[in-house]
Formats: C-alpha cells, sequence, structure tokens
C-alpha cells in the first residue's frame, strides 16, 4: 500500500488501469477481451466466465461500500446484471476498470435510495466463526487483536456518510487515486479530497476511544 | 479570513482540516508551512497527525465479510436481460463500434453538401438554379414562329396570351438546368390557357421527342407540386435523418448509461 503522505494524484497508480500494469494482468485483460467478445455473440458461458473471475473482487468492494450484507449482494448482482445487459456499451481498454465503474455505481444507487434505513452492518463481523486471514506464524493475541481492530473499524466506517465511506474505501482501501474516483463517483477532485478529509476526521472521531487499539 | 474563524471551536477545525490536508499530503506553500508548524507547536494536532496515520495504516486491513453468492447468471437471468426489440435498437444505437456514428456524419454531410449545392452557394450554382423567371424573356419569342417556339421551349416559361408572365408552377428547376443560360427558369404551360404557339404548347404538353422536350420533361419531373425542387428536399431529408441518428444514438447511450 503507498503512503499518500508520499504520494499525489499523478503519482498513485490508477487502480482501474490495473489490468495493464502488470504481465499477468496483460493476460487478464486479452483474455477479458475475448470472453467479452465471445459473450456478445450470446455465450453466456463466456459472460459467467467473466463474473468468475471478478466476484471476488467485485464482492469485497461493494461490500465495503455498502455496510448491509443482503443489500451489497443485491449490488453486486445488479452490478453483474447492468454488465451482462450494457455489455455493448464496452469499449475498453479495460473490462475491470469497466466493471469497477458498474459496481461502485450499483453502490452507490443503492446507498441512495436507501439512505435512511437503518442497517446493521458487517453482522458477519460478529459471526465468531470467521476470522481475518493470519499468518501461520500469528499467535492468537495478534489474531484477536486484529478481528477487533477490523470489527472496531468496519463499525465506524459505517457510522460515517455514504459519499465519505465511499471516497475513503476506494482510496485508503482500494488504492484508487484521486482523479479516479472523481471519474467513478461523478464529482470533482477537490469534493474527493474535501470528503476523503472529513470522512478521515469522522473516523477519528469515532474511534477516539478505541485509538489504542491502532497505534501498537 | 471571517470572523466565525476567531472563534475557539472554528479555530480547531480550521486546524484540524489542515492537519488531516497535511496527512493526506494535499497542502503546498504557505499552508504546508503553518500545518506544519502547528504539528511541531500544539500538541492536540501532533495527536492527531498521530491518530491518521493509525487509522491510515489500518484500512488497507479492513476485515471483508465472506462472499455468500455466486452471481453467475442462469439461462433465465440471460433470457430475462438479453436485449431484444426496442433494446437491441437501442444497443445497437449506443455500442461504440456501430455504424450508426458514420452513417449519421454521412448523411447530414450529404445533406448539408445537397442544401449548398440546390438552394445555397450561387458558387455552386444553386443561386442560378434559384433565380427568379425571366418574364422579359417570356415575351420575346412570343412573336416567332415554330422554330423560335421550339428554342423557347427550351429556355423561357410559356407567356400568357396577353403578355403577362405565365404561372410558373415551380420555383426551381433540378440541378441539371442550373446551367441555363441568363438563369432562366422552367416554362410550363398553364393548364387551359392557350399557347399563342402550337409547336411550343405540342412540345410542352404532349412531350415531343426531341432534346428541348426532353430537358422540360426532366425539369417538370425534378420538382414537386408544391414547387419545391426535389434535391433540396433530399438534402433536407439527408440532413434531418443524420441529425436525428445522433440525437438517437445520444438518447441510447443516455438511457443504457
Amino acid at each position: 500500500m503507498d503512503d499518500p503522505r508520499s504520494t499525489t494524484t499523478g503519482e498513485r497508480s490508477s487502480a482501474a488501469e490495473r489490468p495493464s500494469a502488470r504481465p499477468g494482468d496483460e493476460a487478464a485483460a486479452r483474455r477479458d477481451e475475448i470472453l467479452v467478445a465471445r459473450a456478445l455473440e450470446g455465450d453466456l458461458g463466456a459472460f459467467n466466465q467473466l463474473v468468475e473471475a471478478y466476484q471476488d473482487l467485485c464482492h469485497s468492494l461493494v461490500a465495503r461500500l455498502v455496510p448491509d450484507p443482503d443489500q451489497a449482494a443485491d449490488a453486486v448482482q445488479e452490478a453483474f446484471f447492468s454488465a451482462y445487459r450494457n455489455l455493448r456499451t464496452y469499449r475498453g481498454p479495460s473490462f475491470r476498470g469497466w466493471l469497477t465503474r458498474i459496481a461502485v455505481n450499483a453502490a452507490m444507487d443503492l446507498q441512495r435510495a436507501r439512505k435512511r434505513r437503518p442497517v446493521s452492518p458487517y453482522p458477519e463481523l460478529e459471526d465468531e466463526s470467521w476470522q481475518p486471514t493470519a499468518g501461520p506464524d500469528t499467535d492468537p493475541e495478534t489474531i484477536a487483536g486484529a478481528a477487533e481492530r477490523g470489527r472496531v473499524l468496519a463499525a465506524a466506517l459505517a457510522a460515517i456518510a455514504a459519499d465519505q465511506r465511499t471516497a475513503i474505501v476506494l482510496y485508503d482501501v482500494e488504492g484508487y487515486d484521486y482523479a479516479e474516483i472523481a471519474r467513478l463517483t461523478g464529482v470533482s477532485l477537490g469534493t474527493v479530497k474535501s470528503r476523503i478529509h472529513r470522512g478521515r476526521l469522522a473516523l477519528r472521531g469515532l474511534l477516539a476511544d478505541r485509538m489504542e487499539l491502532f497505534r501498537s | 479570513m471571517p470572523l466565525a474563524s476567531h472563534t475557539p471551536a472554528a479555530e480547531a477545525a480550521d486546524h484540524a482540516e489542515l492537519i488531516v490536508a497535511l496527512d493526506a499530503g494535499d497542502l503546498a506553500g504557505p499552508d504546508l508551512d503553518r500545518a506544519r508548524a502547528l504539528s511541531a507547536s500544539c500538541a492536540g494536532c501532533a495527536a492527531l497527525v498521530v491518530d491518521l496515520a493509525a487509522i491510515r495504516g489500518a484500512l488497507p486491513a479492513l476485515p471483508v465479510p465472506p462472499r455468500r453468492r455466486d452471481y453467475r447468471l442462469t439461462d433465465e437471468d440471460a433470457a430475462r436481460f438479453r436485449p431484444t426489440g426496442w433494446r437491441r435498437a437501442l444497443g445497437w444505437l449506443a455500442a461504440p463500434g456501430s455504424t450508426v456514428r458514420p452513417l449519421a456524419t454521412g448523411l447530414a454531410t450529404l445533406g448539408v453538401v445537397g442544401l449548398l449545392l440546390t438552394a445555397g452557394l450561387p458558387g455552386f450554382g444553386g443561386g442560378a438554379a434559384m433565380a427568379p423567371v425571366d418574364t422579359e424573356r417570356v415575351e420575346a419569342p412570343a412573336a416567332g414562329g415554330a422554330a423560335q417556339g421550339d428554342e423557347y421551349t427550351m429556355t423561357g416559361p410559356a407567356p400568357a396570351p396577353t403578355g403577362a408572365p405565365a404561372p410558373v408552377s415551380t420555383a426551381a428547376p433540378a440541378p441539371g438546368a442550373s446551367g441555363a443560360p441568363d438563369g432562366a427558369g422552367p416554362a410550363v404551360a398553364a393548364p387551359g390557357e392557350p399557347s399563342p404557339d402550337a409547336s411550343a404548347e405540342r412540345n410542352v404538353t404532349a412531350g415531343a421527342p426531341d432534346d428541348a422536350g426532353d430537358a422540360k420533361l426532366g425539369e417538370t419531373a425534378a420538382a414537386t407540386g408544391d414547387g419545391l425542387p426535389v434535391g433540396l428536399l433530399v438534402s433536407l431529408a439527408l440532413l434531418a435523418s443524420g441529425i436525428a441518428l445522433f440525437v438517437a444514438r445520444a438518447l441510447a447511450r443516455g438511457r443504457l448509461a
């Protein structure tokens, strides 16, 4: 993860352009183009191969943007439906970037539509059977600390404004740069920065009593 | 500075905004110097810097709830979302690689060029084509014989028995007549009106098999009953079609976006 303190808009890599950033990603991009072409000819299997390739990515992105898991799943499903419906409008160069935009839009639309509806944020995180991934040499105390930190952070993230959460998740978690977030969310660069700044201040305010979890 | 910023709360908020912008690396110039000075001199600001860095560091490790749904489309989904009817048309209009855009551009260009040729620029011959009927020339051959009548048929409108200009049912001839001398318009005998020259009347109404008659018939066929030349109408239609395709494509793209 880049340190945002040392980065600027132009320096940070664009997540939407990642497929062409590394050799493996270039191969994935070529595969995507072939699958898109086959899907456009009516091959549902080809489109479902694209779904298989990107459903984890879309799920992890949207699940962080939409606190309610059922709503998040609906948004991801709607994103794939929308991608299938509008596949003819895809113009490249990155199917991944195009699909990500659709997923972010689906998440934002859903949050706008259900803005005032109270939700239970990330109930899966309360499930003790699921724990964050840890290395083999990680001791139980570290695992427990990471789980607690994740729970607290997720709860705080769910409590801030949706537009601030979207900007923070896209920048701090997903690694998009300011310009890409501006394109994804349809706002100006200054608005993106402002949302990130205010969102971080809001997070700090919500986590003020639990900051010891993060200072280790 | 607004007055509100002098209150302690506003000042603290201002400081916090400076510090968070400093933490994000979004400051430059005097603001950067001011934020650095604040973080060095103000304990609360220094603590904020540390906390923001800790939160930033923790965010990438934010856990993700496990995926519990397979998002692959079923055959029923595909059938439901497969474009049919008007959605297929929308898809064709909005598709980035479709032929709509070049087609619309071509139609609009043809329409504009056609308009220029038929009705617009004199340099293109359109000015001659649209020139008003020369009534003086109409009267000149009226006293002539059969040979003059033939010539008159080619170049001028049929005269009325009284010498007044004959009613002209066409405003302009077809583009092929644009080179006519003196910009003369087409000659069409008014129905029911006697022609002073029998041969002229024969050429106009019965369609004599000579060149003059052919040209006349061509001019007559190239005009509409309203007096608008077909070329002009076709050009307008092409231009309208091109613009309509552009608009339809924009609407389709907006709808599918």
